[in-house]
């Protein structure tokens, strides 16, 4: 209360105000806490902590608080190194060595040795560990324009995963596009016989992803009775495949997987998309003698570009968070990420840091890596659509 | 149209149809070949090369009224016998994804509701700053959140609880943002006209704003719903004991894709279970779906 003889200060007047508004307002705010306050014990308090946790060490063992690191785990995570991978040569008489099979033979000798056992041999690599610094471990290498190079990280699996799902989320986003897009412009009139092609090509998006999986396990087996390796059979292969545990088919697989199940969902927003296209534009080419391929070229696609834009941005984020179907296809009690973690995926990996592994603090500084990832990707999306739009 | 169609056309038209339609075979053969498998004896799921069409269906897969009580074996008992650590076994289960999802459900729409009709129709310091607020945790993907929600969880000692998998899912930054636009188009005049009425806010909100909303109600129950369903990683990581697993967890736990035949026809008949009544749901509200997605463009 202020008295009556001094004038209250300007200042006091607006508290006094603002005060009076919110104890006005309070209904407004007693109706926003049952959202209001899980969201900040169970959204809010969890982003900020996951944030301090990832500059921390912890095992998350009672008695032992998180112990502050500083940007530790960022730099161990992030660690990796490029060099030229040379060839190795034997120590002795430094001459080339080459692989054959499981054994290195020096190069003067190769020649003999192919001839006798009728296998074709490679010039080998250096170990890694000579070429790569103290701590760093392969991740792969490649040759560029005839020059090999040796990527190493300090962790090469968290570099493995980033690779895996890199891969998977380009072929992924790009498949569905393009599958979606496709049934999207076939199935694009109302008759009856697409309206229920449309609904069987929706199923997937409706089915749990745990289900669909397990059902596929099956069709994969390696077994004889697996369907696909039976359907081989038929066809006259005379081998069966062992899908799930060929590192080769790892990827293969679960892109396959994610393409059945995300066709259709694109397909449906690139319906509603075609849909807001009126047809008149259409009608006016035809009158200007477009054909078929002109009208899609100049009307449909550019028209459709925000769900193109929509699609890939939601798509990358989606298939970049990929979990469930490795975890059911792949994790057992030896490992997360099938063989040799051929199937390791970035939250995968998180998951098996966090709770197979218990490295909590670690773990975090995955997720934020992660975050920080799909928020660039997100913007690099985003911008690239802009300037095609202003183009 | 303005062209007539010549003959050539209308070939070409029915010919693109034939990758269509390979494609929607292929979307159906997993489902064909779950439903026949649930069906199929032991014997028949291991034939080389398998039957496709069913030769001698059997229930047995789901229940084995031949399998004996004191058999240890567990390959000869059917989905609805196995799991004798719980009690009532996989119906169990059943009842935990249907409770929780329900519940979720249930609680997120009425929880975001009443937030969005504040945020969308009430006038009062801090609003957008609040709004804003919740709409930025969109950006955020889960992983951020697991590890820590997890510890949160551990806290306050919610550890392998039915509250643990419902209670975080109630808040949804999406649920609120969607509904909040949804409700910013409502008239102001009708709920003033319930105000001079007498009416509290909170009848308001029950009464007049909630049958208002309610398509956007069942785009976003259909949502939520599903994605809970289906859910895996949270009931992964909160959950301990068995009797509290929920559907998805049961199943990926009985998955080993390198175990014989004989499990697989429970695996899918499991699978059959789990999937039914999320396609059950399409069914009916087939429109909302596909509406509610072409309107929000979300995934359950």
């Amino acid at each position: 209360m202020t008295s009556m003889t001094s004038a209250p200060a300007a200042w006091s007047i607006q508290l006094r105000k603002g005060l009076h508004r919110i104890w006005k307002a309070q209904t407004s705010y007693i109706m926003l806490l049952p959202f209001l306050v899980p969201f900040m014990i169970f959204v809010a308090i969890p982003i900020v902590s996951s944030a301090y946790l990832s500059l921390t060490e912890y095992r998350g063992v009672k008695n032992n608080p998180p112990v502050y690191v500083g940007f530790d785990n960022f730099t161990e995570l992030l660690s990796v190194e490029v060099k030229e991978f040379p060839y190795r040569v034997d120590e002795d008489t430094g001459e080339s060595v080459y692989r054959c099979g499981r054994k290195n033979i020096v190069e003067s000798e190769v020649a003999a040795y192919e001839a006798e056992n009728d296998e074709s041999c490679e010039r080998a690599f250096a170990r890694p560990r000579e070429v790569l610094s103290d701590g760093y471990q392969e991740v792969n290498h490649y040759t560029i324009f005839g020059k090999t190079y040796i990527i190493g990280a300090r962790d090469a699996r968290f570099w493995h995963a980033l690779q895996n799902t890199t891969t998977y989320v380009i072929a992924v986003v790009i498949l569905n596009v393009i599958f979606g897009m496709g049934l999207a412009l076939a199935l694009q009139k109302q008759t009856f016989f697409n309206m229920t092609l449309r609904t069987i090509f929706f199923l997937p998006s409706v089915t749990s992803t745990v289900a669909v999986t397990v059902v596929w396990s099956w069709i994969f087996r390696g077994q004889d009775y697996g369907l696909i390796n039976a359907v081989r059979n038929a066809l006259g292969a005379d081998s069966t495949i062992i899908f799930l545990r060929n590192v080769d088919w790892t990827l293969p697989v679960l892109i396959m997987l994610a393409v059945w199940g995300g066709m259709g969902y694109n397909m449906i927003l690139f319906l509603a998309g075609l849909q807001n296209i009126s047809q008149d534009i259409y009608e006016a080419a035809s009158i200007d003698g477009a054909n078929t391929r002109q009208k899609f070229r100049f009307i449909t696609l550019p028209l459709l570009r925000p769900t193109l834009l929509f699609v890939t941005v939601t798509g990358t984020i989606g298939a970049f968070q990929v979990f469930e179907s490795i975890y059911v296809l792949f994790t057992d009690a030896e490992g997360v990420g099938g063989i040799l973690d051929s199937g390791l995926s970035s939250v995968v990996y998180l998951y098996d840091q966090g709770f197979r592994q218990f490295n909590l603090g670690y773990a975090s500084a995955i997720a934020w890596i992660l975050f920080f990832i799909i928020f660039v990707l997100t913007l690099i999306n985003l911008r690239a659509g802009r300037t095609r739009e202003e183009a | 149209m303005i062209e007539n169609p010549t003959t050539k056309d209308i070939v070409l038209k029915r010919l693109a149809y034939v990758p269509v339609l390979i494609l929607a075979l292929l979307m159906l053969a997993p489902y064909y070949w779950m439903v026949i498998g649930a069906f199929k004896p032991a014997e028949e799921l291991s034939q080389v090369p398998p039957t496709f069409i069913v030769e001698s269906p059997t229930l047995e897969n789901f229940f084995n009224s031949n399998a004996q009580e004191q058999v240890t074996n567990e390959e000869q008992k059917g989905l609805f016998q196995r799991f004798p650590n719980t009690e009532g076994g996989f119906l169990r289960y059943f009842f935990n994804s249907t409770f929780v999802a329900s519940s979720i459900t249930i609680g997120s729409l009425l929880v975001a509701s009443m937030a969005a009709f504040v945020l969308a129709k009430h006038r009062f310091p801090g609003r957008n700053l609040l709004f804003l607020f919740f709409i930025s945790s969109m950006m955020v993907p889960w992983q951020v959140t697991l590890i820590s929600g997890y510890l949160v969880i551990k806290e306050i000692g919610w550890l392998d609880t039915y509250t643990a998998l419902i209670i975080p899912a109630l808040p949804r930054a999406f649920v609120l943002f969607f509904l909040r636009q949804y409700m910013l188009s409502l008239p102001d005049d009708l709920l003033d006209a319930a105000r001079v009425d007498g009416a509290s806010e909170f009848r308001i909100w029950a009464q007049v704003v909630l049958p208002l909303v309610g398509p956007a109600l069942v785009a976003m129950g259909i949502f939520v719903f599903l994605a809970d369903w289906n859910n895996l990683v949270w009931p992964l990581v909160i959950l301990q004991s068995e009797e509290l697993r929920t559907l998805p967890l049961v199943l990926s736990t009985m998955v080993n894709a390198f175990s014989g035949a004989a499990s697989v026809g429970i695996q899918m008949a499991a699978a059959l279970v789990v999937s039914l009544p999320t396609l059950i749901m399409f069914i009916i509200f087939q429109r909302q779906f596909v509406r509610g997605i072409a309107l929000t463009g979300m995934k359950g």
